[in-house]
């Protein structure tokens, strides 16, 4: 075999090894996101609980919308995005200081509105069409 | 023995030109960058927007997986909505059947993985069709494919925005198109039909530009046109551009529908100094205000070099310029962003600095020109070989810290618990819109919206609901829900007379019913049924989506088709010419008859103020102040509604009556004074009623523009309520105002009421 012809051959062999690698990496990277663990489970909120946390949360609903009413006059959208975020945080130092996951306080807050339908005003269970704000610079 | 310089140019060379050994290395340099995304998919990224289009692929992805269907209308998010309409899913990408059998989650990290090895590959061929630099190109890869935007992105959830990664093959395929090679046009097709499937409303217009420019920059160039093949060129991409409309069809069809019925506005006058714009690009991410656009200043140094490749590196000097001055937003005097910005679909993108993208992209093949132009000239003497053995170790150390800046953005990310799914059935709830991710495993469908246009919702949707399906009239009858789908319902009713079924989900155009007539009331969706028994299927079909998808599927049998004649009849083939031109315009031929032979009705914009009031009225109230000021522009101040004092909340609202009768910049504002006791409130707005500029509002119509104050903390006596109008996005000044006669008005500002906040009430 001539010089090229082995040199040829060799970076062959290099461009089939490059391939294997390359693949190897995709597989790699497969792996790892199908197989990294989830968060540890943790306790749930009985049926009980999870009466107490919706009425909790809307008893506090008149004072989020009456803030969100001033932080944002006239502007029906930006008052229940306001809401939603006073809503939020109140949800996550509840699901902190009960020790659950955050989506058990959101279901309690939605299992109340169900069983206060239809849920009458100073509360909402109804939200205002999407109307971002142009300006947010 | 030391290797000659020769030599490693040798290896280099064979390196960069050997696919397997070079994907090897970007796939390797892919997955130590990815490696923090991928190890961070067990939680959820807690940001809003990452809840947010978390939501859109895992909606997508059950509706594939779970029902089978393809992901065209997601009910659970903003009261149902058209999924290929909204512009930030990724659903009308492949990717999504990655999400529907490993979960959006950990499908994402994966993507990551995949667009960050596209991005370097595609960087590579662009720069060595470029620079004619393999090694250069080779080595200049990671600096753009590992550029800090794109992990910065992951790490606020906007994975949609690697599709900016894509450039590189637009711009290549481009090139070759215009050379004449068919699988250019492949390229630029395929590559926007991705960009636009995995969604984002940035890639794709600021891709379109570049392509536009390197068009121009190839037909004008030395070698096509003194080859004589200019004429053949303008053939191939008049082509390709109308196989990359046909190919992008199944998702811009449904935008562009949806985008004409609910407009995205995007006011405000973003500018960054040059400073800021350098701190974003070339500080390392070390705190949290800098280097989001990470481009190592290492690279900057190999990019010097490039002044040794003289007139190649001018053009993406140029760019790579003209981005830096995009970027700036308003800060430049004059500004390029804001000019770009009165062109169609420009207008809506707010942020300037994301040209720093692109700038990455013309540094990174400046970047690959230096290296080259050193290398090649290490064979010339002791001092050549010394600043070509720096410029390598500078290369091999650049990709390093690229490397670690990208991981570095990526690990920002506030991580939460994933949500753990709940069996139960569909119902819609108000939801969260800083918290939607929580909604979709518990099976609920948050009403509550935060998107960045006016997504076309009821304001009947309800969260509280004992059933999602009823009947208009109650005492009508009986509804009761037999089969639930994403696109296909089914529900039983009983009607002792004419009623309507409603749905708690906003109406579409494309729902059809396989009983009574589909109609929207108040933008829900609802069946008109005669009395008696009804088994009601109602289905999503969109005329776009379907009509889309076929359109796409004939553009990319044309250039099957194309392909095909040019293999069997080599020279004597339509490819470039006026017949290509044909076959490319043959699928939208094809569309123009689906838009006149399948009759959908059409969803038109309901124009509304931020208080749900229409913007549009046909007379002026009784009770209207009538002002009749007019300004040097033609706008005038018709009338005004000013209430004498605060209503029992404190609230002050105002309308103002506003007729537009010509050409208005599209800077001109509103601006609004309250002055009162010591002090003085402002009500400014650029955009009438939240939705759209005097510049866009229709003529002569009266426009009912209304606001309100919140006079809470207002001192009590009379404040006089003061409005004109002012360029608000130009250099501030005000318009000149004058009465109906003509005379000019002091101050330029109109009195238009005034409000009496009486004392507090003492505790």
């Amino acid at each position: 075999m001539t010089d090229t012809a082995t040199t040829r051959v060799r970076w062959r062999r290099a461009s089939l090894a490059g391939w294997l690698a390359f693949a190897l990496c995709g597989v790699t990277a497969g792996v790892r996101a199908a197989t990294v663990a989830p968060a540890p489970e943790r306790k749930h909120l009985s049926d009980v609980e999870r009466v107490q946390v919706g009425r909790a949360a809307a008893a506090e609903e008149p004072t989020w919308r009456a803030q969100s009413l001033h932080n944002f006059p006239g502007d029906h959208w930006s008052q229940d995005d306001d809401f939603s975020a006073a809503e939020r945080s109140w949800v996550m130092g509840e699901a902190q200081r009960r020790d659950v996951p955050v989506e058990e306080v959101f279901r309690a807050i939605d299992e109340e509105l169900h069983s206060s339908s239809p849920v009458q005003p100073p509360r909402k269970a109804t939200a205002a069409p999407c109307k971002p704000r142009a300006f947010y610079d | 023995m030391r290797p000659s310089p020769s030599t490693l140019l040798r290896v280099l060379y064979r390196i960069a030109t050997t696919a397997g050994l070079r994907l090897a290395f970007f796939g390797l340099l892919a997955l130590v960058a990815a490696w923090e995304p991928l190890s961070q998919v067990g939680r959820t990224n807690d940001f809003r927007d990452a809840h947010l289009l978390y939501a859109y692929e895992e909606a997508g992805a059950r509706t594939v997986a779970t029902y089978g269907q393809a992901p065209l209308w997601n009910p659970w998010t903003c009261g149902g909505q058209y999924a290929l309409g909204s512009p930030q899913t990724r659903v009308a990408s492949p990717t999504v059947l990655l999400s529907a059998a490993l979960g959006a989650h950990r499908a994402e990290a994966v993507v990551l993985w995949l667009f960050l090895v596209l991005g370097m590959e595609g960087f590579y061929r662009f720069a060595r069709q470029r620079t004619g630099s393999a090694a250069g190109a080779l080595v200049a890869a990671p600096f753009f494919g590992l550029a800090g935007f794109t992990a910065h992105a992951w790490s606020l959830g906007w994975l949609n925005f690697a599709g900016f990664l894509l450039l590189p093959w637009l711009l290549f395929g481009t090139r070759r198109a215009a050379e004449g090679h068919l699988e250019g046009a492949a390229l630029v097709a395929g590559g926007f039909a991705l960009q636009l499937g995995f969604g984002s409303s940035y890639p794709v217009p600021m891709s379109a530009l570049f392509v536009a420019l390197e068009a121009v920059r190839t037909l004008v160039s030395q070698p096509v046109r003194r080859s004589g093949r200019w004429r053949a060129g303008v053939w191939a991409l008049g082509a390709t551009a109308l196989f990359t409309l046909g190919a992008s069809m199944f998702r811009l069809w449904p935008l562009v529908e949806t985008m004409r019925s609910a407009p995205r506005i995007m006011a405000g006058t973003p500018s960054h100094s040059l400073e800021t714009v350098g701190r974003e690009l070339l500080q390392f991410p070390s705190n949290a205000d800098v280097g989001h656009f990470f481009f190592l200043p290492g690279a900057l140094v190999l990019a010097l070099g490039a002044v040794l490749a003289r007139r190649r590196a001018a053009y993406p000097a140029v760019l790579a310029g003209l981005c830096l001055w995009l970027a700036s937003g308003y800060a430049a005097k004059p500004s390029l962003f804001a000019a770009l910005r009165l062109l169609p679909v420009f207008g809506t993108l707010r942020y300037p600095e994301r040209f720093l993208v692109p700038a990455g992209l013309f540094l990174a093949e400046l970047a690959a020109l230096g290296f080259a132009a050193l290398l090649l000239r290490s064979t010339r003497g002791r001092a050549w070989k010394w600043a070509s053995g720096v410029a390598c170790a500078l290369a091999v150390a650049g990709i390093a810290v690229q490397v670690i800046g990208f991981s570095t953005l990526a690990g920002r990310v506030t991580l939460v618990p994933t949500p753990i799914a709940v069996d139960q059935p569909f119902a819609q709830t108000r939801g969260n819109r800083w918290a939607q991710g929580y909604f979709l495993p518990l099976n609920r469908g948050s009403i509550a919206c935060g998107e960045a246009w006016p997504v076309p919702m009821s304001e009947r949707l309800r969260g509280d609901l004992p059933q999602e399906e009823y009947l208009e009239d109650p005492g009508a009858g009986t509804a009761r829900r037999v089969t639930w789908t994403p696109n296909r319902l089914e529900v039983d009713v009983d009607a002792t007379r004419p009623t309507a079924l409603l749905i708690n989900q906003n109406w579409h155009p494309g729902w059809k019913s396989s009983v009574g007539e589909v109609v929207s009331r108040e933008g829900l969706l609802g069946v008109t049924l005669p009395a008696g028994h009804h088994r009601v299927e109602l289905r999503f079909l969109p005329r776009s989506g379907l009509g889309g998808t076929a359109v796409s599927a004939l553009a990319w049998g044309g250039l099957a088709l194309l392909a095909w004649a040019k293999r069997r009849r080599g020279g004597a083939s339509p490819w470039p010419g006026p017949r290509a031109v044909a076959v490319a315009a043959l699928p939208l031929v094809a569309m123009g008859a689906m838009w006149v032979g399948w009759h959908e009705p059409e969803a038109m914009p309901v124009l509304r103020n931020t208080d749900g009031s229409l913007l549009g009225t046909a007379e002026l109230p009784a009770n209207a102040r009538v002002i009749h000021g007019r300004f040097e522009r033609p706008v005038e101040l018709v009338a005004a509604q000013v209430p004498s004092a605060p209503d029992a909340r404190g609230i002050v609202p105002v309308v103002l009556y506003w007729q537009v009768r010509g050409k208005v910049p599209r800077s001109v504002g509103i601006w609004v004074h309250v002055a009162g006791p010591g002090e003085r409130k402002t009500a400014d707005h650029a955009v009438v009623g939240g939705t759209f500029f005097f510049r866009d509002a229709p003529r002569r119509a009266l426009l009912r523009d209304a606001f309100a104050l919140s006079a809470k903390d207002w001192e009590p006596g009379e404040w006089k309520v003061l409005v004109g109008l002012w360029y608000a996005g130009d250099d501030g000044a005000r318009l000149k105002a004058f009465t109906d006669d003509g005379t000019p008005v002091p101050e330029d500002r109109f009195e238009v009421g005034t409000i009496t906040v009486p004392p507090k009430p003492k505790p």
